[in-house]
């Protein structure tokens, strides 16, 4: 699952048709669109609205841990061309004077620049940086739904020295976004890949919620439990690790069990 | 290799920090205050970024040398540690640094000088005892060297230490420091090695079993020492007949005599670390082996270490001469 989160309609409306997303929800705050593990938020602009924005979504797919997070929109540069697509590599929340730096795993052909966060509108550009209203936000946030690997903000350069913020109208952010869908699907398939990897590597075994409704463990032993089956399933054993233990009437009988055929098994140092 | 550079503001303009930025002019320049905002901030996940780690360019402040834990020497009484780096550009399955840190990217500190005076400050401060002082602890010693050149600077000063003895430990063939110089009497180049079928599974992107015992037979050629490390010993179902050829192999074409010290001790961990590690890797068979807990480590039950570790030794007695085997592990018959 990867969540994108926009700060304007215009900025989601190119990303929700190429996508084909459907409306899930609609509040008086936030609308969210969805499909295939795609889920985008429109936030409204400024920072406490992507970190509220963000919060909902997050509450509403609780079980999805360790999802991707891509904060898309646009932004001002002192002198990059319009229209150029930037990852960013260090964000700065200037009223905090405090920085993150999301981690640059990622194939990516493009500028990769600093996000500078205020809270007005920049037009003096006085550095070499990008400048928007939400990252900051966004990624002190969202980094405690996730890992930080796969809580990233790319940004579209939208005004500069020779243009004015004041120019933009929504027809010209929709073309701004809409001309780089294909590097943002590329861009969102790599987040995707690293957040089902993440998520893979701590998923509980299927067997864990059979055995425990058919036998009584304490915590202590449903610890144990876990940890066997872990080892059970790293070390390719063949058998069913519930069909072994049917015979077997209490928890520890089956803890026994279990661990006895695991120092049985032959011992691997990979998967064959 | 490498396409992202941090470094720390107040080494911008160091010479070690531009001579690498030169070396990869195409990489991503990130500057930040200190190294900790990027290294090691919570929510990080170091087996993502062991996909495409970054170089972070650091200054170290403190604690350029450090003692080394209980049962890990090779038979000195001063034995001290020190990394000029952090992590690793391996990815071996039972690396304890993937549980120490949150991070995957490289630190390297660029003032050399530094630890160089701590080196030399503790080595005189008992100026008629021999110090020994590891690095590779936190890093392999010489598999950046072609970027840090960090053993092209630390050999001469102990060549210059009477009492001083470096171990630069290494599962690179990244040698060529080492082959440019002469051999220094108390340098001791140490290989880590488990048997080559093994080493391929576990140890991702580290060099051949082969093409280490070249590098080392070149080495020895040349007449540097050599140390061998196999630790950790792996547990699995044909250890004996692996290792007993992994022993065979090595000695085939290293010389008993150029050999400084051997050193063997079976997989163990703290238990935090070995728990990170199989919360990062649960499907890992080389982590659902038999573990106990004993005194805060994650190791083997002890009957399989004295096993281990016996069998090993007897083995390289063939070889090597028992003032010469060493056992990282304090309750072993070996030891």
């Amino acid at each position: 699952m990867v969540n994108i989160l926009c700060a304007l309609k215009a900025e989601a409306v190119p990303v929700i048709d190429h996508f084909q997303l459907k409306q899930i929800a609609t509040n008086r705050t936030f609308r969210l669109f969805e499909n295939h593990g795609i889920r985008l938020t429109v936030t409204g602009v400024g920072k406490s609205s992507v970190a509220a924005a963000a919060g909902y979504s997050f509450a509403r797919s609780m079980d999805r841990q360790h999802a991707g997070w891509l904060n898309l929109g646009i932004a001002g540069h002192a002198d990059l061309p319009l229209g150029s697509i930037c990852l960013a590599s260090k964000i700065t929340d200037r009223a905090r004077n405090e920085s993150w730096y999301p981690p640059q795993i990622y194939r990516w052909p493009h500028h990769r620049a600093e996000i500078v966060t205020v809270e007005h509108p920049e037009t003096g550009y006085p550095s070499e940086a990008l400048y928007d209203m939400e990252a900051s936000s966004f990624v002190a946030t969202c980094v405690r739904f996730s890992v930080a690997e796969i809580v990233q903000s790319v940004k579209i350069v939208s005004d500069n020295r020779q243009r004015s913020a004041k120019e933009i109208r929504n027809a010209t952010v929709q073309e701004l976004v809409g001309s780089h869908l294909d590097c943002i699907q590329e861009f969102v398939e790599q987040m995707s890949a690293f957040s089902t990897a993440e998520q893979s590597a701590r998923l509980e075994s299927p067997a864990l919620a059979e055995f425990l409704a058919t036998w009584r463990f304490t915590a202590t032993q449903t610890h144990q439990l876990r940890e066997l089956l872990r080892r059970w399933k790293a070390l390719g054993v063949s058998d069913s690790s519930l069909e072994v233990s049917r015979t077997f009437g209490s928890a520890r009988d089956v803890l026994g069990n279990l661990r006895q055929r695991l120092d049985e098994v032959p011992q691997r140092v990979a998967t064959p | 290799m490498i396409d992202t550079i941090y470094y720390e503001q107040s080494i911008a303009k160091h010479p070690r920090t531009q001579a690498i930025f030169s070396r990869f002019p195409h990489a991503a320049r990130i500057s930040c205050g200190r190294y900790g905002e990027v290294f090691n901030r919570r929510a990080q996940s170091f087996r993502l970024q062991k996909q495409r780690p970054s170089l972070i360019l650091a200054h170290k402040h403190e604690n350029f040398v450090l003692e080394t834990p209980d049962g890990y020497g090779i038979g000195g009484e001063h034995n001290y540690y020190f990394s000029h780096m952090l992590n690793c550009v391996y990815d071996c399955r039972y690396c304890f640094l993937q549980g120490m840190y949150q991070s995957a990217h490289y630190v390297l500190f660029v003032n050399y000088e530094d630890f160089a005076d701590a080196i030399a400050a503790k080595a005189t401060t008992t100026a008629l005892e021999d110090h020994y002082f590891f690095s590779g602890y936190d890093c392999d010693s010489l598999a950046l060297d072609n970027v840090t050149e960090f053993a092209n600077f630390i050999l001469p000063l102990f060549g210059s230490l009477e009492n001083a003895w470096l171990e630069l430990r290494t599962k690179s063939v990244q040698t060529r420091a080492l082959e440019e110089c002469q051999p220094l009497d108390r340098v001791i180049v140490a290989f880590s090695m488990t048997p080559s079928d093994i080493s391929q599974v576990t140890e991702h992107k580290v060099p051949k079993l082969t093409q280490r015992i070249a590098a080392m037979q070149g080495l020895a050629e040349r007449g540097w020492q050599l140390g061998l490390r196999f630790d950790p010993l792996l547990y699995f179902h044909n250890w004996q007949s692996a290792y007993h050829e992994l022993f065979s192999q090595v000695f085939s074409s290293i010389q008993p005599v150029a050999v400084h010290s051997v050193s063997l001790g079976a997989l163990r961990f703290p238990k935090a670390i070995y728990d990170r590690i199989v919360k990062m890797y649960p499907e890992e068979p080389l982590l659902a082996g038999p573990m106990d807990l004993d005194d805060g480590l994650k190791s083997y039950p002890q009957t399989i270490q004295n096993k281990m570790n016996n069998a090993c030794y007897e083995m390289l007695l063939k070889w090597i001469p028992a003032d010469r085997l060493f056992c990282c592990q304090q309750e072993s018959k070996a030891s």
